[in-house]
C-alpha cells in the first residue's frame, strides 16, 4: 500500500496536541482545531486583530513504503480583499509525533512569515523538504494566520483552497 | 499485487531476465539489483485506466529512480498522483513524469503546473479544430 498521510492540527502549549485526521481548518479568535460553523460563530475575528494562529503538519499514519517528504504549499494566489493571510513554513522539526520547536498559538502576529498568497502552483512553497522513512512521524509545521484590516467586509470570510503535495518513494 | 498507485514495474536486468516488482513493497529498490538494471519500466494495473505504459533505458552506471507525488487540493477534497520514473548519475536526476490523463513530462519537476499547462494546450487545440469541449468562438 501506498503510504496514508493526514492533515493534522496542532493546538495548545508549543502547539504540541495534535488533532485528529483534519479536512479543513477554521480562522477564529481561539485555539483550537474544529471546524465548523458553529465554531467561526463562536470565536469570530475581530476586524484589525489577527485570527489565533494555525499549526498544521502532516502525519504519516502508515504504509510508508521506503520514504515521504518534499512537502509542497500552495494557494490558488488571491483572496479576499482587506484579508491577509499569512504563511510561515517549515517551521520547527518534524519526526516523531507532535514534532518539535513550534510556538504556541496565539493570535500575536507571526514574525518570519510571508504572504500565503505568494505560493501558487507555478511557485509553491516549501513546507518541508526532509524525508521521512517512519510511520507515525510528522513533518515539519506550516503555520498560518488570518490578519483582516479595519477595512474587511464583515461577514464570512470566502473559503480559500490551500493545497498540498508530498512525495514517496 | 496490490494497493493504491496506478502502476506497478518491470525491469529488466543486464543480463536480459525481466523481474516484476510491487512499487509499493517495502524494499523493493534492492540497490545491487538496480544497478544491474538496464530498463525499468512502469506498466498500468489497469490496462485501460488511461494510464500509459512507460519504458525508460537506464544508462551505463546510472540508477533506476521513481517516485508518486500525491496532490491534495485540500478544502475541495480533490486528489490526483503523478509518477516519476527515470535515472540517477553523477549526482542527477532525470526523470520523465507520468501525468493524470496520461500526459507525459520529461525533466520538469513541477508536474501540477505542468498539467495545467497540458490542459490549457488541449483546450486550445479542441477550440482551434472545433472538437467538443473547446471554447466557442
Amino acid at each position: 500500500m501506498a503510504a496514508t498521510v493526514t492533515l493534522r492540527a496542532y493546538t495548545g502549549t508549543n502547539a504540541a496536541t495534535e488533532s485528529a485526521a483534519i479536512t479543513g481548518i477554521d480562522f477564529i479568535s481561539a485555539d483550537n482545531a474544529t471546524n465548523s460553523l458553529a465554531n467561526r460563530q463562536a470565536n469570530p475575528v475581530t476586524v484589525g486583530t489577527n485570527s489565533f494562529s494555525k499549526h498544521l503538519r502532516l502525519k504519516i499514519d502508515s504504509g510508508i513504503i521506503n520514504s515521504v517528504g518534499n512537502v509542497k504549499f500552495w494557494t490558488d494566489g488571491s483572496g479576499q480583499a482587506n484579508v491577509g493571510l499569512r504563511a510561515k513554513l517549515a517551521v520547527g522539526t518534524g519526526g516523531a509525533s507532535p514534532g518539535t520547536g513550534d510556538s504556541t498559538p496565539s493570535a500575536t502576529a507571526l514574525t518570519g512569515d510571508a504572504d500565503a498568497y505568494t505560493y501558487t502552483s507555478g511557485s509553491k512553497g516549501t513546507w518541508d523538504s526532509a524525508t521521512y522513512t517512519t510511520n507515525t512521524h510528522v513533518t515539519k509545521a506550516l503555520v498560518l494566520q488570518l490578519q483582516p484590516t479595519v477595512s474587511a467586509t464583515a461577514g464570512n470570510w470566502t473559503q480559500e483552497t490551500l493545497n498540498y503535495s508530498y512525495d514517496e518513494t | 499485487m496490490s494497493g493504491t498507485f496506478e502502476y506497478k514495474a518491470e525491469i529488466q536486468l543486464n543480463d536480459g531476465t525481466l523481474i516484476p516488482l510491487d512499487l509499493e513493497e517495502r524494499g523493493w529498490a534492492d540497490p545491487e539489483r538496480l544497478a544491474n538494471t538496464r530498463v525499468f519500466s512502469l506498466v498500468p494495473k489497469e490496462i485501460n485506466a488511461g494510464w500509459p505504459l512507460v519504458r525508460v533505458n537506464i544508462p551505463e552506471g546510472a540508477k533506476p529512480i521513481f517516485k508518486a507525488r500525491k496532490n491534495v487540493l485540500a478544502t475541495a477534497g480533490q486528489e490526483f498522483r503523478c509518477y516519476a520514473v527515470g535515472w540517477f548519475k553523477d549526482g542527477e536526476s532525470h526523470w520523465t513524469w507520468i501525468l493524470p490523463g496520461g500526459s507525459i513530462e520529461t525533466e520538469s519537476d513541477d508536474p501540477y503546473l505542468t498539467r495545467k499547462l497540458t490542459e490549457e494546450l488541449n483546450q486550445r487545440w479542441r477550440t482551434a479544430v472545433g472538437a467538443p469541449g473547446g471554447d466557442k468562438k
